[in-house]
């Protein structure tokens, strides 16, 4: 929409932000959305973080306040829009999240501005190499999705507008996920990583995760927490979270393990 | 805030709308939330509000104040009734919506 000037965001069309911002901030979080999602979604592991964080959101076209604008076709665009937006305002210590999808736009985003992003949080997702979901899927197959592990409410699906957007916006997210996997594949990262898991997640390995350390020259710390895709929302994980995102942002030592939560496990290399 | 909506023309028009507006905002937040624990400062999603209720705000708001022509885009740029409310003073549009065909499910 263009007919007004947001008031919260100044002139930025890429990034917002997603929480009222502090008077000093002194670290960054760029958090990119998962697929058929806004960033918005992930604010329950995020509102947790010190004060002193930025929380800037990544508004992907044809949702949230974008809602009427047409869909991105490609990676490049957007990781040049949102560097541009970045550059131009305050310069602070940024640190990267997404999951899933999400998570390889922001590898993508922390590649092509290695001076600029020096933490990378990666939820969801499997080590380069390893998809993370079938590049063919039909309606029912992403509707199952959706419902199953997909964090959708079923009302919105049950309506045929919303599931039609959300279908749309699944297929071109993923289209971007793809381009999103081709880029991770070629070359290594330089930022610090952290790494977390779903326990029981059907789309990724949780045994896998530990590969993520070959891929940076970087810290490495996995954290694999009892749920399924979406154990990231899951209200016992959301400290644990919360806690090892805020050691990424605002550079403190990486966690000691023995994390309230029992069963989470906690894997430095 | 003055709530007498006998005005005609439109000098007298803005300041009701406003105080309309505000009124018909808070009703459908608290309708969607289940509470009225918020300010007019506060951001619907620190109040407790997600996604799915922000539609439900937005179909709301749609069948209450339908010349306004809100946007789902509105709701998440504006993310306060305080911020919202200035913005849509400026309204209402007539013609075309940007989203005339988003709705939420009954």
């Amino acid at each position: 929409m263009h007919r007004r000037e947001p008031q919260t965001g100044g002139r930025s069309i890429w990034l917002y932000p997603l929480r009222k911002a502090a008077a000093r901030p002194r670290a960054r979080l760029i958090v990119f959305p998962y697929a058929a999602a806004g960033a918005t979604a992930l604010r329950p592991v995020l509102t947790g973080l010190a004060d002193e964080v930025e929380l800037l959101g990544v508004a992907l076209p044809g949702r949230e306040r974008r809602f009427s604008d047409p869909l991105a076709n490609g990676l490049d665009e957007i990781v040049d829009a949102v560097g541009t937006e970045l550059t131009a305002g305050e310069l602070l210590p940024t640190s990267v999240f997404g999951h899933c999808m999400g998570a390889g736009m922001a590898l993508v985003f922390a590649m092509a501005h290695r001076d600029l992003v020096g933490g990378a949080a990666v939820s969801g997702r499997n080590p380069p190499g390893v998809p993370t979901t079938s590049p063919h899927l039909d309606d029912a197959d992403i509707v199952d999705f959706l419902e199953s592990a997909g964090n959708t409410a079923p009302e919105l699906l049950a309506d045929a507008f919303w599931r039609n957007r959300l279908l749309e916006l699944f297929r071109s997210d993923s289209e971007l996920g793809e381009q999103a996997s081709q880029v991770i594949e070629t070359g290594p990262l330089n930022q610090d990583l952290l790494v977390l898991g779903g326990a029981d997640d059907s789309y990724v390995d949780p045994g896998g995760l530990d590969e993520w350390a070959g891929r940076t020259s970087g810290r490495c710390e996995v954290l694999v927490l009892p749920g399924d895709h979406f154990f990231i929302i899951d209200r016992p994980n959301i400290p644990i979270i919360t806690r090892a995102l805020g050691n990424l942002v605002l550079g403190a030592p990486a966690s000691t393990g023995g994390e309230r939560g029992g069963s989470a496990r906690v894997g430095r290399l | 805030m003055d709530a007498r909506d006998s005005g005609v023309n439109r000098a007298q028009k803005q300041p009701s709308d406003a105080d309309r507006l505000v009124v018909v905002i808070t009703d459908a937040w608290e309708q969607v939330l289940g509470h009225h624990d918020f300010g007019l400062d506060d951001w619907f999603f620190d109040v407790g509000g997600d996604s799915l209720q922000l539609i439900r705000v937005h179909a709301i708001l749609s069948r209450e104040l339908p010349s306004w022509n809100i946007t789902i885009s509105d709701l998440y740029t504006y993310p306060s009734i305080n911020d919202l409310i200035p913005v849509l003073s400026k309204e209402p549009e007539d013609g075309s919506a940007e989203e005339a065909s988003a709705h939420a499910p009954a």
